[in-house]
């Protein structure tokens, strides 16, 4: 029984392009951050390619399989939590959490070093869990990926000697810049956008659509799904642990309904089945929630008087979703990805054998 | 309740083989239990020397068995280019593009290749269906109510269509096919079985068929009668 | 681990059990009919909650209160199905099921911004406040009163979809939503029609709940949206008699895992159900859709 399959080479090129394009934007619009000379704006952009990078992992599994994930931010849990483990310093380890085992009490990584072991620890849960998860039908996926968020909450809040539970992690060190994350952002869609187009990729899309007629082509249902969750949650691990060392501090609550609420607007405002929506989603609901977020504490504009609105933020974003869902459920970009009207420029001069 | 009871079905390579029987009778049953989508609970089906009764449809679909289904079941919201891709992709020797081109061509859907599917018309989206079967290069080719639907005109081209397929030395496929529209079983099929209420009441020659008088009680009737004196 | 030890929890059990069985029953209401996982549902307990205390800061009594805070809840649940879930009829389950998480925001928030974003304590009346005793054994009047009241309620609910026009009408939807459009029944209606009852169960289940508890956070719905959602899977999958045997299977097993687990496995015992409802998802064979069938 055969198991390779064969690349199209239109698909392939197709995706470079869209890779090539995405890039030069987000190269471009980040470029331009550091002659603000914000702190802030810095360190919001960012936290939105970090976050871009997990949604994109996201979109990854959900938007080529159709089956919703709700406990994605167990991953982005795994690889914050590690990655905390492993690049504090030592000293404050031993106070901190003093219960570790003796191997992670003494060692402290690089970030690379950190990544790749988090991407590591991420793709070995997501085999373990997907093995039982990707054998159920697409919809009890669904709503078993749900009690996996619950399950990674409980286990977080309570297992103290390796979290500090409620209390929350601290201290880990800042190993992350802007260019850092915009290397990472690239990364990361160049190969969400590989396996959008891959033979793997395209069975698990049909497998989306209609799963008797992808069984009646050949197409393993099973295998080609937990394809797609392996891939997703390495890399939802790695923007876990890229996420750590930026926010430097975080707890439990970071992984739980809020968090999961968020990164699926972005992905559903966005379009599921797009690696540039993923991205696009990311950065319209980090404005909204950057713009919203001044009324919400309350302001006065002119002599008009604002009172606190507290919620105001999510109550915005769960309307757009409501508004997205009812009126255009693909959402912004479908499953179309970013090209440069160049590139349909260059071809169809290729095609007139101009050049 | 039995759907089926005591069917042997035999199918060769570059043989087409009809199935027919009223509405209720088990065809689609039988196809589903040799394409594995069901599990039969007496019985084995068999490919080439291979048990493959109780596999997986994905499974049995590799062992060069290709289907298509009585409602077009099509990927939605991939175009028609991409729908072939998906079958083509299963076979790694072939350079996926090419091939797929080739069948796009071969079944007249070129100019609707970057297409959604959602927006094909009915005949089209048949055709695509068979372009899709096709796509994994079956030994045996299953088609589910090819012709439903389908006026005298477009019935007629159907059949040059699946002429075509069994004599494309690139093809070479066993074809069953079910069907209610008996001009065309009876023109195309080298042999016709005959289900009723879950048994095989024939299995012969369009010819024979016509004359078996068990098979004119059973399901033809009336209907036969008016459709005999048309053929003549 | 004595004899009244053990009747003892089996009270508690009981109690706690019915509270869950009728919560579950609201929530496999809208299941059984819809197909829709309503995580709104828990939203409702909350609306209950905070509308019976901003009305009893206002001097308006107990009793009336929790009346209107019951009136509150079905309302607001006949309104998210008019506003939110009707329009996406026809949408995938993956989007509804997200819709309904979307909505579940949206009262949470509207709760927060309209009535107050802070937890709050309500007082409950004295006389549920009290304990009865029988024999060696402690009752509190809440637990008799959720028991009793959580029973009748259960009760009327069957005569009504026992005897009733539309109580009928809707336990066939429930069965087989086609085929009861075939025969005639209205499919807007009945939809309606279980966004009430959906919603009148959760406001009866909210007064009981919040009195248990004494107060109310706005996101306090997360936990009995939970505990409906696994006593509904336990008990089979959206049944509405699975939903009651669920929820007493899983009051037990909280009480039972309470009592036998070590101290510092207390923790796990949200997890650990969840793992149950894990392994249901992965046994059953059709999944959850009953009336999808993937062949």
């Amino acid at each position: 029984m055969k198991v390779t399959v064969g690349w199209s080479h239109r698909r392939l090129a197709d995706a470079v392009r869209a890779w090539l394009s995405l890039s030069i934007l987000l190269a471009l619009v980040c470029g331009t951050v550091p002659i603000w000379g914000n702190e802030y704006l810095m360190d919001t952009v960012t936290t939105f390619l970090i976050v871009s990078a997990m949604v994109v992992a996201w979109q990854t599994f959900m938007g080529n399989s159709g089956i919703v994930s709700f406990g994605h931010v167990a991953f982005f849990a795994v690889g914050a939590y590690l990655s905390a483990i492993l690049t504090i310093p030592p000293e404050i380890k031993e106070v901190a959490l003093p219960s570790l085992p003796p191997m992670f009490q003494q060692v402290q990584l690089g970030s690379i070093a950190t990544v790749i072991a988090a991407a590591t620890a991420g793709g070995v849960v997501a085999v373990a869990i997907g093995l039982a998860f990707t054998r159920m039908e697409g919809n009890a996926m669904g709503i078993a990926t749900f009690a996996l968020l619950v399950m990674m909450y409980s286990l977080i809040l309570n297992w103290e000697s390796v979290t500090r539970g409620g209390r929350g992690i601290y201290a880990v060190p800042c190993n992350v810049t802007l260019t850092s994350a915009l290397i990472a952002l690239v990364v990361v869609a160049g190969v969400a956008l590989l396996f959008k187009a891959s033979p793997t990729g395209l069975r698990l899309q049909a497998s989306r659509d209609d799963p008797l007629a992808a069984q009646a082509l050949g197409v393993h249902l099973m295998a080609v799904r937990l394809a797609g969750w392996v891939l997703s949650a390495i890399i939802m691990a790695a923007g876990g642990s890229l996420w750590a060392q930026t926010v430097l501090a975080f707890g439990p609550s970071s992984f739980y309904f809020r968090d999961t609420f968020n990164m699926l607007a972005m992905l559903i405002i966005g379009g599921q089945a797009s690696v540039t929506g993923a991205v696009a989603g990311c950065a319209l609901v980090t404005v909204i929630s950057e713009l919203f977020r001044y009324p919400e504490r309350g302001m006065t504009i002119g002599f008009i008087q604002i009172p606190e609105l507290p919620g105001l933020v999510h109550l915005v974003i769960a309307l757009l979703i409501m508004g997205t869902l009812i009126l255009r459920p693909s959402g912004l970009l479908g499953s179309r990805e970013l090209t440069f009207p160049a590139w349909q420029w260059l071809r169809t001069l290729k095609k007139r054998r101009l050049i | 309740m039995q759907a089926l009871s005591g069917v042997t079905l035999e199918l060769s390579e570059s043989t087409i083989l009809g199935l027919i029987g009223p509405n209720g009778s088990g065809k689609t049953t039988l196809v589903n239990i040799i394409t594995g989508v069901l599990r039969p609970d007496a019985g084995q089906v068999f490919v080439g020397d291979i048990d493959a009764t109780g596999w997986r449809p994905d499974h049995i679909c590799r062992l060069g068995v290709g289907r298509t289904f009585q409602i077009a079941r099509l990927f939605g919201s991939l175009t028609v280019r991409e729908n072939v891709e998906v079958g083509v992709m299963a076979r790694p020797e072939v350079d996926v593009d090419d091939r797929v081109m080739h069948l796009l061509d071969r079944f007249s859907l070129t100019q609707w290749a970057s297409t959604w599917v959602s927006d094909l018309p009915y005949g089209v989206e048949r055709r695509l269906g068979i372009a899709l079967a096709l796509g994994i290069q079956p030994r045996f080719l299953l088609l589910d109510e090819p012709a439903a639907g389908l006026n005298e005109e477009e019935s007629d081209q159907l059949l040059s269509m699946i002429r075509g397929i069994r004599e494309d030395p690139e093809f070479r496929c066993g074809i069953l096919i079910i069907d209610h529209d008996l001009r065309l079983i009876f023109r195309l099929c080298d042999s016709v079985h005959v289900l009723s209420e879950g048994k095989t009441i024939a299995e012969a020659t369009p010819q024979e068929i016509r004359r078996n008088q068990a098979v004119i009680e059973s399901y033809l009737g009336k209907r036969y009668e008016d459709e005999d004196a048309e053929l003549r | 681990m004595t004899v009244e030890l053990i009747v003892q929890q089996v009270i508690n059990a009981l109690s706690r059990g019915s509270l869950y069985a009728l919560l579950a029953l609201g929530l496999a209401m809208v299941y059984s009919v819809l197909g829709l996982m309503n995580f709104a549902y828990g939203e409702l307990v909350t609306v209950t909650g905070y509308t019976m205390w901003f009305l009893m800061v206002r001097g308006i009594s107990f009793p009336v209160a929790a009346v209107i805070g019951i009136v509150a809840a079905t309302v607001v649940s006949l309104l998210t199905e008019l506003t939110a879930f009707h329009p996406l009829r026809r949408a995938s389950f993956a989007a509804i099921l997200f819709s309904s998480f979307a909505v579940s925001v949206i009262i949470q928030n509207l709760i927060r911004q309209l009535i107050s974003p802070r937890p709050r304590g309500i007082r409950i009346p004295a006389a549920l406040d009290e304990v009865v005793r029988l024999g060696p054994f402690y009752i509190g009047v809440l637990s008799l009163v959720t028991f009793a009241l959580s029973l009748a309620v259960m009760i009327l609910l069957v005569a009504f979809l026992q005897r009733s026009r539309w109580g009928i009408a809707l336990r066939a939807a429930a069965a087989d939503f086609e085929v009861a459009r075939l025969v005639g029944v209205r499919a807007n209606r009945i939809i309606a029609l279980s966004f009430v009852i959906s919603g009148l169960l959760a406001g009866i289940g909210g007064v009981l709940w919040v009195s248990r508890i004494g107060g109310m956070t706005p996101s306090m719905g997360l936990t009995p949206v939970l505990r409906s959602f696994i006593a509904v899977v336990i008990g089979g999958l959206g049944t509405l008699r699975g939903a009651v045997v669920g929820g007493f299977v899983l009051a037990f097993l909280e009480v039972a895992l309470h009592v036998l687990l070590p101290s510092w496995a207390r923790p796990f015992i949200d997890a650990l159900s969840l793992v149950v409802v894990v392994v249901i998802l992965y046994i059953s064979p059709e999944g959850l859709i009953r009336k999808e069938v993937e062949a």
